[in-house]
């Protein structure tokens, strides 16, 4: 995504517009923008607005789409989830904190290795846009195919990283995807292997973005390639920061795929991030309303996230 | 980036699709509407099925059938072929089959069913009949059975019982499945061993492995992590000493009682011991094999067989379970054939249906190919049959196969909670009894769950 605001329209030509015609005549029928909208809305509605809400509406229930009787339970399903003598609410908040480490620890290095790429990136050498396209190749791989890769890779017995470490001399074969901490080494290895292309380019783009002449004046004004970075860089960047930051928390807390493929939630669920746990209780055991009870959990404290990312960079810039 | 959802909707369209019209589009786009809002809010329909009278064969015009299954490896073929030769002797029907992975098959069938668009047969593995039943997806096949004249002296009674559901009965068995002891012959051999005289007692079987050990072969790779696997081998142990999963009524787990226990703790010795390696997943035990590296494998003989046939030098063999235990018990599986509820059915279309289970059950030792053991004793006890080593050897284990218990939502409790456990223990987190006791706890309440839930319906 491009923070390049869209050209704007040049000034309207000087002469007055025929003055006969009334106002809205000009702009078109007040509806035409709405009618322009519309396909959107229509898919938005289907596929987001209509489920979001029929969700909510099932988590206050005891629902199985393949049974007629659904039970109304109210709030149950919520307050199952904060009781912590239930079972199924400590395995939902183990998730959660899974979800959360998994945030924790891929995050910084999604945010500033991506940043460091740029910055190298974004200089004159030859063979610039080869490495562009190297970097951003393994996000176009969808995630079976790097799961099933990376699984081949390191699979503690027969995999080639440990392969390869064996003819380097070490003796203990190393349980990538069965024990901890060599799981999150794995899963958050794999993802910021995987999609650092993609903040990078965003990256890209923010660095295009700032005033060549900023740098310029800070070079006249004695300033160091590190002054250069904290006071130009950063401040350009500042809103491709607080984008990149919120999706990538996003992204990250909703991860699946990886865990899903590589270490199945081992070793003792500790991996089992939260959407998998939802999809396991809601798609596997069909216990569809405690499901979207978790579902609407995990989204309000993202949202809530999300706003806290938007405030605290809201902060920073009225200092 | 990792919700992939986002980039799939990046992807472009296929561009050799022909674009459709406007109309098309419009069409769809409203028909998808109001199916996904009626679909989405129609609850589905359990009342009881009333079957038109049907004719004795089939004779209208030319009839396609939809036949849904997970058969997506080398079985699939082989289905394909079956249902080939079922369309040249009854050309005027045509089996249509589909094979989605099992896991998303029993996502996606009753989905269809709910939906209105069910296929007309399906094939599932016997512990999804009593789930689905219960859901109403799939309809009672009493009068079919009798029809075809099926009956339980024509199969081993626990495989044709598997189809039952309370008093009736919901599927037809194609074929049964009990995990068997493959063997690495090679292995054997270079260790010194008699390839020809596998293992088949607990005292034997641990001083085999030993003797592997001494060569430096870990002769039982034992999956810590495995979605399919991973519990199996202690199903099997668990009731070879006597213990039981669950009590009869399926409402309490019974798994963490001293057998179990004691299951578990065999397995995890091996492991100890250096039997097993140490955190073997999925397939490495599988890939160890193919490589000389491993000598026993517990598994189905529906995927191992052909998965090891079509390894050139491979040197393998099959035999029954070793008896770790006091009782010979193996954990079995069977696909059964199941015929999906549809808005409303059609005497000729049933008609097809059942002319297809009859020939296909008549027919089933071409099916023993692809590795299971068919369920009719017929086909087992025919020459033909004994004819394939592999598969007959397997069938030994007929007397002793076991199923998961017949109740609603059972697989659910055992690959969700049960194997779970196992996974943590064999993996050394957790010790045997700690990890089958919270274990037992889990499922006690899934297991109460599923019987409030499916209660209703069975009633």
């Amino acid at each position: 995504m491009s923070t390049t605001a869209p050209a704007r329209p040049t000034a309207r030509p000087p002469e007055q517009e025929v003055p006969s015609r009334p106002r809205d005549a000009r702009l078109g029928h007040p509806l035409t923008p709405y009618l322009f909208l519309a396909p959107f809305m229509l898919v938005f509605g289907v596929f987001m607005l209509f489920p979001a809400l029929y969700g909510l509406w099932i988590s206050l229930h005891n629902w199985d789409f393949f049974l007629p009787n659904r039970p109304w339970v109210g709030l149950g399903n919520y307050l199952e989830l904060f009781d912590p003598t239930s079972l199924t609410a400590v395995q939902f908040w183990e998730s959660m904190r899974a979800t959360g480490l998994f945030v924790l620890f891929s995050v910084p290095f999604l945010i500033s290795i991506p940043l460091g790429l740029a910055l190298l990136l974004n200089r004159n050498f030859a063979g610039r846009n080869f490495f562009r396209a190297v970097y951003f190749a393994p996000y176009v791989l969808g995630v079976s195919v790097i799961g099933l890769l990376w699984q081949y890779l390191l699979n503690a017995n027969v995999g080639l990283v440990n392969y390869a470490l064996g003819q380097l001399g070490l003796e203990e074969p190393i349980a990538w995807l069965t024990a901890v901490p060599w799981v999150w080494v794995s899963l958050v290895g794999v993802t910021v292997w995987w999609t650092l292309g993609f903040n990078t380019v965003v990256y890209l783009a923010g660095l295009q973005d700032i005033d060549g002449t900023l740098y310029e004046a800070a070079r006249v004004d004695g300033a160091s390639r590190r002054h250069e970075f904290w006071h130009v860089t950063v401040p350009g960047l500042r809103p491709v920061l607080l984008f990149v930051l919120t999706i990538t928390i996003l992204a990250s807390a909703n991860m699946f795929g990886q865990a899903y493929l590589l270490t199945g939630g081992a070793p003792s669920n500790q991996t089992r991030t939260a959407i998998m746990f939802i999809a396991e209780t809601g798609l596997e055991q069909f216990r569809i309303g405690v499901g979207a009870a978790m579902s609407y959990i995990l989204a309000l404290l993202l949202i809530g996230v999300s706003a806290l990312n938007f405030l605290l960079f809201r902060r920073q810039e009225m200092k | 980036m990792n919700d992939t959802s986002t980039k799939e909707s990046y992807s472009p369209m296929d561009p050799t699709l022909a674009s459709p019209t406007r109309r098309a589009v419009l069409g769809l786009g409203a028909t998808a509407l109001s199916a996904g809002v009626l679909g989405a809010c129609s609850s589905p329909d359990l009342s009881a099925v009333s079957l038109p009278d049907v004719p004795a064969s089939y004779d209208g015009p030319p009839i396609t059938l939809r036949f849904w299954n997970g058969l997506t490896g080398a079985d699939g073929a082989l289905m394909r072929d079956l249902c080939r030769e079922f369309q040249a002797e009854h050309p005027a029907i045509e089996v249509e089959m589909f094979a989605i992975p099992w896991s998303s098959f029993y996502q996606k069938f009753p989905a269809a069913v709910v939906s209105g668009l069910a296929p007309d047969i399906g094939l599932m593995q016997n512990f999804h009949v009593a789930t689905n039943a219960a859901r109403g997806v799939i309809i009672s096949l009493d009068e079919v059975a009798e029809r075809i004249g099926l009956s339980e002296d024509s199969f081993s009674a626990t495989v044709w019982r598997s189809g039952m559901v309370g008093q009736r009965r919901y599927s037809i068995p194609l074929d049964v499945w009990p995990d068997s002891l493959f063997y690495n012959r090679r292995v054997l051999a270079d260790a010194g061993l008699d390839p020809d005289d596998p293992p088949q007692d607990r005292q034997s079987y641990e001083d085999t492995l030993e003797a592997l050990a001494d060569n430096n072969v870990a002769g039982h790779w034992l999956p810590a992590i495995d979605p399919q696997g991973v519990g199996r081998g202690f199903d099997s142990v668990l009731w070879q000493m006597g213990g039981e999963l669950y009590d009869e009524e399926g409402s309490r787990a019974r798994f963490n009682e001293p057998e179990g226990v004691e299951a578990l703790t065999w397995l995890v010795e091996r492991i100890r011991a250096g039997h097993s390696r140490q955190n073997v997943s999925g397939g490495d035990a599988n890939v160890a094999f193919k490589n000389d590296l491993n000598a026993f494998m517990w598994g189905g003989p529906g995927a191992l067989i052909n998965d090891f046939r079509a390894v050139p030098d491979l040197d393998w063999a099959v035999a029954p379970l070793p008896l770790i235990g006091q009782t010979p018990a193996s954990f079995a599986g069977s696909h059964q054939f199941v015929v999906m509820r549809q808005r409303s059915f059609e005497a000729g279309r049933l008609a097809a249906v059942y002319t297809f289970l009859d020939w296909i059950s008549s027919n089933s030792l071409r099916w023993a190919d692809a590795g299971p053991v068919p369920a009719r004793r017929d086909v087992v006890e025919s020459a033909e049959f004994a004819a394939l080593d592999a598969q007959s050897s397997v069938a030994e284990a007929l007397d002793q196969v076991r199923f998961y218990p017949l109740i609603p939502g059972i697989f659910d409790v055992q690959s969700t909670i049960l194997y779970p456990a196992i996974s943590t223990v064999l993996l050394q987190n957790a010790h045997p009894q700690q990890a089958l006791d919270e274990a037992a706890l889990r499922a006690d309440h899934l297991l109460e769950e599923n019987r409030q839930k499916y209660a209703e319906a069975l009633a």
